[in-house]
């Protein structure tokens, strides 16, 4: 689409975020429409037993799926960066070790993590954007149809869907998020939209306005480019090696909620209560498929796949679900009987 | 005859004698009734005495106590004498004073279980009541020996119950502050005071709490940490999930901010419940000189805590993987320092740690003053040696030194047990997969941290779940004085505004 769209290839930019705002507005809309349940109580009632079983299947799979993809991905930063000599199923294994027991005591740990590493995160974030500005020229202001969007437009399409797969999280905690004692819906959704929007103006505006070189110091991994910006003042090419370890917390977090969600998903469509023993199970074939050497070819039709996935289950499922909600007047179970949920 | 023979059979009469002597005291005395004697023999031990108090016009009293935990003064003072001079009537107003005090205990349950606690029990006038003349062996008040103060209170509590509970009394003068007692221990039956304050406190901890202490079973309570493990641990952790203290006056800074408190005979100690990971930065005195330097205070206490737990780790990994990461000449310096080291960074790592712990753990128990003198042995004498020896680099004994050092910031002595537990698999993931094995173990321990709950409050709270009016109270110490007008969030109390709702 890019290709043909020439010199109008920032149009790109549209569609990828496009997605991730119909993702977006469908979870908030299927949140308000079913408060206080998760997409696990009212698929089945609104798609029928077979049909909404079936779609919990598949967006278990798919999250599961996420889990080694990304641990794969980690994985190779951090083979590249810190152990070239080790296999890759080290790292592979000690992280999904590691997510694997956040995840046994359930999201409520693996969120309260997040809310602690994120000021430590917050930090690197703000240095992995700042320092590069050094290697961008601010006085170079690219007009929308001079910037070469074909190559870069990972990144938007990347963080898009990150944010449509974060209120797939949301959908599968359900209740659970609005109900808590926090009132935890509100703060996540809001989160979410901030991440969304941040990245829109972190990604596709400073790429416009500061240039090419921006853009490729950004791009994780960062390590790997690190070695085209120097600086006098400033050990950067050491300090590379501990963004590492921030993009080793951002994976915590990201594989923690596919893990947990993606297996408790998939638990409760096969109708068992017992998530907590096939995290176990789920952390450890997932460190043993994200260790497998996967040839580049192979792994970018993943992604591909991957992304693909997302758009169709994790996007147009929900879509299709309200679409039907809305036609069969389907609404929440406890909406009577607890009606202040409702307002 | 054999000399060892004679010897045997001369202990042998001994022991015999002595059981002799004892079912004497066992029999019943002349004149004894059944009641004292069933009472005297139900509690067994040969200080268990009873005695015959003859009153006027003809009748008499007996006495049992147990004398090693009476005030035997105040039993001659308050009972006998007043008895010998006045009727046996107890509670009227015509009996004597001591009697009108005295507590009836019509069952053999009841009295047996006064005896043992150091009451006496008197039978007069065919009632039986008894008269709490404890006198148990105490201390006198002293200054706390684990958590010292510069500008605080120097009192500390002492293993008396009643005592402790007086100090808590006295600073919190509040006519909400509610005290129930509560017997733990099949045998030692160890009393333990539930305090907190009835508006403030949350109201699901006081039931936990008071449930958890209903249903213990066991033998005996010898410590507050036991009993901390009885009611709040719960899981297999290294974390103390209630706070120990024995300064009356951070006992009544907690039960003012909606906190519990429990206080068990026998122990200067009391707990404190709910806790967090930064209670343990906090102490009574910190919120004195003003918000900045309370600021700057408890940053360079988590900082001394963070580097004790990493620094090891950090060590090992810069110097066995991610070397490329130290300046060219830091890098020189450290392989100049290692020279002549015969093993690998990770194994020289572990050695020094665990040489570390043993002196600590040396110094911690070596009585008196000796305790200075391991560690001064230990850092400056064996260190020196170890460098000169070559069996540590000297690099390796300055980051030693940050660790042993940072441990003592934390301001309770339980949770240095964690820091120096958890550096050893740090410094094993560090020095096996470098900065991304030392990130993983804290990661793991994170997570570990934040798993827990004490007594239901999310362990790692301001910080996760986030609370940042507090988490900022936290940081910058509890406003004093006209300031504080709220308890921390973090308790989850009925009542937050400190003195009610403004006008």
């Amino acid at each position: 689409m890019i290709e043909r769209l020439g010199r109008l290839d920032w149009l790109g930019l549209v569609p990828a975020y496009g997605v991730g705002l119909v993702g977006t507005a469908t979870a908030l809309a299927l949140m308000a429409r079913f408060p206080g349940e998760s997409i696990l109580d009212y698929s089945p009632r609104v798609l029928g037993a077979a049909a909404g079983r079936a779609f919990l299947v598949l967006l278990g799979l798919m999250l599961l799926f996420g889990a080694p993809l990304n641990l794969n991905f980690m994985s190779r930063v951090v083979q590249f960066t810190e152990l070239p000599r080790m296999p890759l199923l080290v790292p592979a294994w000690l992280l999904a070790a590691l997510v694997g027991y956040a995840c046994y005591f359930g999201p409520e740990v693996v969120a309260r993590v997040a809310e602690v590493v994120f000021w430590p995160l917050a930090f690197g974030f703000l240095f992995i954007f700042v320092v590069p500005l050094a290697a961008a020229v601010p006085a170079r202001l690219l007009p929308l149809s001079g910037f070469p969007w074909a190559g870069y437009l990972t990144a938007p399409v990347a963080s898009s869907l990150g944010t449509v797969r974060g209120f797939l999280c949301l959908l599968v905690l359900g209740g659970a998020a609005r109900e808590s004692g926090r009132g935890m819906a509100t703060p996540a959704v809001l989160a979410l939209s901030a991440s969304w929007v941040l990245l829109v103006l972190g990604l596709a505006l400073p790429v416009m306005v500061l240039g090419v070189g921006f853009a490729e110091h950004i791009r994780y991994p960062i390590v790997a480019v690190s070695g085209t910006v120097s600086f006098r003042w400033f050990p950067f090419q050491r300090l590379t090696l501990i963004l590492g370890l921030v993009w080793e917390m951002v994976m915590y977090v990201v594989l923690g909620f596919y893990l947990w969600s993606g297996t408790y998903v998939l638990c409760a469509a096969l109708g068992t209560t017992r998530w907590r023993s096939w995290i176990i199970a789920g952390a450890a074939v997932t460190g043993a498929t994200a260790g497998l050497p996967v040839p580049p070819a192979l792994a970018e039709r993943g992604v591909d796949g991957w992304n693909f996935a997302v758009v169709a289950i994790g996007v147009l499922g929900p879509l299709l679900l309200f679409a039907v909600a809305r036609a069969r007047g389907h609404a929440a179970a406890r909406r009577g009987s607890e009606g202040g949920h409702a307002a | 005859m054999d000399v060892s023979l004679l010897g045997d059979i001369r202990h042998r009469c001994q022991r015999l004698t002595q059981r002799l002597d004892s079912m004497e005291r066992n029999l019943p005395q002349a004149g004894e009734p059944r009641e004292v004697y069933a009472l005297r023999t139900h509690v067994t031990g040969d200080d268990v005495l009873s005695a015959r108090i003859a009153l006027q016009r003809g009748s008499e009293a007996w006495i049992v106590y147990i004398q090693t935990i009476v005030n035997l003064e105040r039993v001659h003072d308050e009972i006998i004498q007043p008895l010998q001079g006045g009727s046996v009537a107890t509670g009227g107003s015509s009996g004597p004073p001591i009697l009108a005090r005295a507590t009836p205990v019509p069952s053999l349950e009841a009295q047996t279980h006064n005896l043992v606690s150091g009451h006496v029990v008197i039978f007069a006038g065919g009632s039986a009541s008894s008269l709490d003349l404890t006198n148990f062996p105490a201390r006198p008040p002293s200054e706390p020996s684990t958590e010292k103060t510069i500008l605080g209170s120097k009192q500390g509590l002492t293993e008396s119950l009643n005592a402790s509970l007086g100090a808590l009394r006295d600073r919190v003068r509040s006519p909400q502050l509610c005290v129930e007692m509560f017997e733990i221990g099949l045998r030692s039956r160890t009393r333990v005071a539930l305090v907190y304050l009835r508006d403030v406190a949350n109201p699901d901890v006081v039931d936990l709490t008071r449930q958890g202490l209903e249903t213990i079973t066991t033998s005996h309570i010898r410590t507050a940490n036991e009993l901390g493990e009885y009611l709040f641990q719960g899981t297999l952790t290294t974390i103390p999930l209630a706070e120990q203290t024995e300064r009356p006056d951070r006992a009544a800074y907690g039960i003012s901010d909606g906190r519990i408190c429990l206080v068990v005979d026998g122990t200067p100690f009391v707990l404190l419940a709910p806790t967090t990971f930064f209670e343990n930065l906090h102490d009574t005195e910190s919120a004195v000189p003003g918000p900045i330097t309370v600021a700057f205070v408890r940053f360079i206490r988590l900082l001394g805590l963070v580097a004790s737990l990493t620094a090891a780790g950090l060590y090992a990994a810069v110097l066995t993987v991610d070397t490329p990461l130290l300046p060219t000449p830091l890098a020189l310096a450290v392989a100049a320092s290692r020279t002549g080291v015969p093993y690998p960074v990770l194994t020289e790592t572990l050695i020094m740690l665990l040489v570390v712990d043993i002196f600590s753990e040396s110094t911690a128990q070596a009585p008196g003053g000796l305790g200075s003198a391991i560690s001064i042995v230990g850092t400056l004498i064996i260190g020196e040696m170890a460098v000169e020896a070559r069996l540590a680099s000297s690099l390796m004994l300055i980051v030693i030194a940050v660790t042993a050092l940072g441990s003592f910031l934390t301001l309770k002595y339980p949770f240095s047990y964690t820091l120096r537990i958890w550096k050893y698999p740090i410094a094993l993931l560090a020095g096996l997969f470098g900065l991304f094995g030392w990130m993983a173990a804290l990661l793991l321990f994170l997570t570990h941290l934040t798993s827990l709950k004490s007594a239901g409050v999310p362990y790692m709270s301001p910080l996760g779940p986030l609370q940042p009016r507090t988490m900022l109270q936290s940081a910058l110490g509890e406003p004093s004085g006209r300031r504080r007008i709220r308890r921390p969030g973090t308790w989850d109390v009925q009542d937050i505004r400190i003195g009610g709702r403004r006008p």
